[in-house]
């Protein structure tokens, strides 16, 4: 299965299953719980149920496109299920045999993994689900998003979309799998990723970005006094992604880093309270 | 009692999303503990408790439990005994009112005293409920027992380590329902989540257990895991190689599958090239797979992986393919991390901790690493060492932190110091500077090897001493369980290094000159700061000292006495211990101990002896006396001569020290003659109990 189909796959299973599909968020992001359809439905106190392709940006993964595993660049298969239904385990396996991984022919963990994320004060309890030693999803019970208890326990499941493409097309170099046919990954992706590895790591302008930094935070705690909960956080997303290139490029002292997370979660905790206020009451 | 018990059994299933493997071992202790004590409080009488656990379910298993609870007798009060009965001392409206409504008899009834006088009482059986009543609550309670440091909430009401999604309850082999964490328990289990993922109605605790044998679950953790130590025996065996393994990586995996298979892999030769540690540490982390060394202890290029699945043939061939593919890809990791990182010398990376902190009120690791080089410099000097092993120690503590920069370590925190010895190698340090790089950390723990090379004991010393002194001197002092910085450990590696090494240190020396190095602010702070110091390392070193010697008075009078080098403290534990009970031992302490009572009232700023001052003829001699001998004494004491010195005191001091106390007034109302007198016995009394031992702290019998 080529991996246009696998997210086809995801779709279908996931609308039958009675998800809204929505689609990538427009801003740079580190994973799909940065997007709206996570971040602020969770503390919705609406149902939600979603799914949707997030490209995912994570400077310090870079390895230029030599290592096949893990890159700066790469696509989250994201399911929102809140509240978390009781059969939400047997439903993930079940997607799983849907796509053709038949889980009596593998080996099949769930390793302890209470996530968290400090820039955005997010955390849950679950698992990273092994699959013959390769982790391909990330399974969490949502337990607290922008800093705020939720109410409603929402369950995240992101699937590694292009790891389970290796296990499914039985190619462990993710720039040689099928993205459709005749066409592989790296002819889509390898070029990007020698790039975006040498920009991120070596000539990213560090004064530039310290400066944007300071912009976009300005800008959010501006719309914040506003009352602009979208566009606030918004800028929110553009501080945390500038952040993680200061990163990448070793502008930021391991002694600075709590202090430049802390700066990114104060403003993620004032725009999920503020949707919390409007929205979660 | 006549009747004939009936006896029934619990079997309790809490079926669960999978459990964190460290949560298990400790569920599996709470749950047998908590039952004992549960059935206890609830009076009911059982013959033995199993637990059992795996990732997916806890279970406890109840046997011969009696059907109805034990009685109790409960004791009631009546009216008192005045109120009971009448002048003809017959039973009153009160009492017979009180035997009506108790229903006790009236010749079972008792009068007892009281605070507010004599009272009738009566003891009432309380009626026995049936285990069947009150199970519910019971195994409510026991549920609700197992503690975990981290609950979730999953929509239920409930809070558990993980979600639960099933309870089965059996009694006398059939269900028991009722409402219990958001479910309705049932008779209903599950076998293993993959292989047979459907419900199952259980008809017995028989047919429990073998339902769940043919059904791929393997309740016993002892059996999962002795499965998995003759797997890793027979790879080890088959390929010639070490039959060790890491324990640690066995229990999580015994309680990670709940049908343990096996999956013996390899990979590329080439990378053999990479650290054995980090092969060790990528398998392990990575993939959770044992890694298999050969009998000269280097990593082969093979692994074991442990699987939650019976496979064979086609299946088993490509779940092996898997393993061995992801497992590349994680060693090419460790491949750029290692050329990387190897790009420069190790010794070009020592700038680079200037960004990293140590400590937020201390400053960073490059200025630790300064301070390393200085006091590791002091005590190679202090110890005599020649002037090219000094500054082999020296570039050894200058290198010893560089590798907290490098990505591998950044990867593999743990591999912190070998990482650093590693790239020393490739950057072309010396064998003892590479080998104390590697070893500066150790010992990690209390049964952790001390370093082997001098150069590791030195560095080692200096980093844990600069530890304590650097936290402690901004307040990160331990206490009760609080040591997040592990210093208790620090200072047990301290003394065990000179005591296992027979380093002669001067601590005071080596306290002074590490402090020194830090900012304190002030005298006054660098002297409470070393008083600190060097109590927090007296504690280690009592720890160990009564491990060996036992003695623990004499231990304390020693230290007491003088704890600057602590070679010389156990020198004079064990020539002391040889005349413990010696007529000598026995006299030297009375003089200790007498001149030391009469001091407890003196000032603490008393003058110099002045012999002018001296009135009576016994004083004076007794000054002459110590005038004659204690520069012998003292002699004998430095050529660490405690016995013989402890024998000249005793000849010189015992007759005239104690006439001199039957004869002599010593707090007379003179206060410049009284003084004197003081001094003269501070004198006798610090010429042993400030060089050999502060025997006034011990307690002697005379035989």
């Amino acid at each position: 299965m080529n991996f246009q189909d696998l997210i086809s796959k995801l779709e279908t299973y996931w609308k039958s299953k009675g998800c809204v599909i929505v689609y990538p968020y427009d801003i740079e992001v580190g994973a799909g719980t940065f997007h709206t359809a996570t971040f602020l439905k969770c503390l919705d106190k609406n149902r939600w149920n979603t799914a949707f392709v997030q490209p995912s940006r994570r400077p310090t993964d870079g390895r230029y496109g030599d290592n096949p595993l893990r890159t700066q660049f790469y696509y989250q298969y994201q399911v929102i299920l809140k509240p978390s239904p009781d059969n939400v385990k047997q439903l993930y396996q079940d997607s799983l045999e849907y796509i053709g991984i038949n889980l009596k022919k593998h080996d099949f963990k769930f390793i302890e993994d209470d996530w968290s994320s400090p820039t955005l004060g997010a955390k849950g309890l679950g698992w990273e689900i092994w699959l013959d030693g390769l982790e391909i999803t990330q399974f969490t019970y949502m337990q607290q998003m922008g800093g705020v208890e939720l109410k409603d326990v929402a369950c995240e499941l992101t699937y590694g979309l292009e790891r389970i493409a290796m296990v499914l097309q039985d190619k462990y170099d993710l720039f040689d799998l099928e993205w459709a046919d005749g066409v592989t990954y790296g002819d889509l992706q390898k070029d990007r990723e020698k790039e975006s590895c040498a920009y991120n790591f070596e000539k990213a302008d560090i004064d530039m970005y310290l400066n944007l930094f300071k912009l976009y935070e300005g800008e959010a705690a501006k719309l914040i006094d506003e009352g602009l909960i979208i566009p606030a956080y918004e800028c929110t997303l553009k501080v945390s992604h500038i952040f993680n290139v200061l990163d990448a490029r070793k502008a930021i002292s391991q002694s600075e880093r709590p202090t430049f997370i802390a700066r990114v979660r104060r403003l993620a905790n004032k725009c999920a309270q503020m949707y919390y206020e409007k929205n979660g009451k | 009692m006549a009747n004939k018990k009936i006896i029934n059994n619990i079997l309790f299933e809490v079926g669960t999303e999978p459990l964190p493997a460290s949560f298990i071992y400790s569920a599996m202790k709470q749950l047998k503990k908590n039952a004992q004590e549960l059935l206890k409080a609830h009076n009911i009488t059982y013959g033995e408790i199993e637990t059992f656990d795996t990732y997916r379910r806890l279970v406890v298993y109840i046997k011969n439990v009696d059907e109805l609870q034990k009685a109790k007798e409960i004791e009631l009060r009546g009216p008192s005994k005045e109120i009971a009965y009448d002048d003809n001392n017959k039973p009153t409206k009160a009492l017979l009112g009180f035997l009506n409504k108790t229903g006790i008899k009236q010749i079972d009834i008792q009068i007892k005293k009281t605070p507010q006088g004599d009272y009738v009482f009566g003891t009432k059986k309380k009626e026995a409920n049936k285990v069947s009543n009150i199970l519910p609550k019971v195994i409510e309670e026991l549920l609700n027992s197992v503690s975990c440091d981290k609950n979730m909430h999953w929509n239920k009401g409930y809070t558990f380590v993980r979600p639960i999604r099933w309870i089965m309850v059996l009694w006398k082999q059939k269900p028991v329902v009722f409402k219990l964490a958001g479910l309705e328990t049932s008779n209903i289990t599950y076998g293993h989540q993959i292989l047979s993922p459907k419900a199952h109605n259980v008809k017995s605790e028989k047919d429990y257990f073998l339902y769940l044998k043919r059904n791929y679950v393997e309740l016993d953790f002892l059996s999962r895991r002795q499965n998995i130590e003759k797997a890793i025996n027979a790879l080890a065996m088959k390929y010639k190689g070490e039959l060790s393994y890491d324990v640690d990586l066995l229990d999580e995996l015994t309680n990670l599958c709940e049908c343990p298979g096996f999956i013996a892999g390899s990979f590329h030769k080439k990378y053999l090239s990479v650290p054995g540690e980090v092969l060790i540490t990528s398998m392990k982390k990575g993939q959770k797979l044992f890694a298999i060394k050969d009998k000269s202890n280097k990593v082969m290029p093979v692994f074991l992986a442990v699987i939650d699945n019976h496979v064979s043939g086609k299946v088993e061939k490509n779940i092996c393919e898997n393993y061995e593919k992801v497992l590349e890809a994680k060693l090419k990791d460790s491949e750029f991390f290692l050329s990387q990182d190897t790009r420069e010398p190790l010794v070009k990376k020592v700038d680079k901790l200037k960004n990293i902190i140590f400590q937020k009120d201390i400053g960073s690791m490059y200025e630790k690493t300064e301070r390393l080089v200085n006091i590791s410099d002091f005590i190679a000097h202090h110890l005599g060492l020649n002037k090219e092993k000094t500054e082999k120690v020296k570039r050894c503590a200058y290198l010893s932190k560089a590798d907290l920069v490098t990505d591998m370590v950044g990867e593999f925190p743990a591999l912190q110091g070998v990482i650093g010895s590693r790239y020393a190698l490739k950057s072309k340090e010396e064998p003892l500077v590479c080998e104390g790089i590697l070893e500066h950390y150790q010992p990690k723990s209390q049964d952790d090897d001390i370093p082997k090379s001098i150069a590791g004991c030195i560095v080692s010393l200096a980093d844990k001493l600069d530890n304590i002194t650097a936290y402690f001197s901004v307040g990160l002092i331990p206490s009760g369980s609080y040591d997040p910085y592990a210093l208790r450990r620090s200072a047990l590696g301290v003394v065990r290094i000179i005591l296992n090494k027979k380093l002669s240190v001067s601590m005071n020396l080596l306290i002074d000159k590490s402090i020194s190095l830090i900012s304190v602010g002030n005298q006054i702070k660098a002297s409470e700061l070393k008083a600190q110091v060097i109590d927090f390392l007296n504690q280690r070193l009592r720890q160990i000292l009564s491990q060996d010697e036992g003695e623990l008075e004499l231990i304390e009078s020693v230290i007491i006495a003088n704890c600057d080098n602590y070679l010389d403290i156990v020198e004079r534990i064990k020539q002391l211990k040889k005349i413990r009970q010696s007529k000598d031992f026995f006299e030297c302490s009375k003089i200790v101990e007498r001149t030391s009572n009469i001091l407890k009232k003196a000032p603490s700023n008393l003058p110099s002896v002045n012999k002018k001052l001296f009135k009576e003829d016994l004083e004076k001699q007794l000054g002459d006396i110590f005038e004659k001998n204690h520069k012998d004494i003292l002699g004998l004491i430095n050529k660490g001569k405690y016995i013989q010195a402890t024998e000249k005191y005793v000849c010189a001091f015992s007759q005239p020290v104690h006439v001199f106390f039957d004869k002599i007034m010593v707090n007379v109302d003179n206060v410049k003659i009284r003084n004197n007198r003081l001094s003269l016995m501070k004198d006798i009394n610090q010429l042993y109990a400030t060089h050999v031992a502060d025997l006034s702290k011990i307690s002697i019998n005379q035989n």
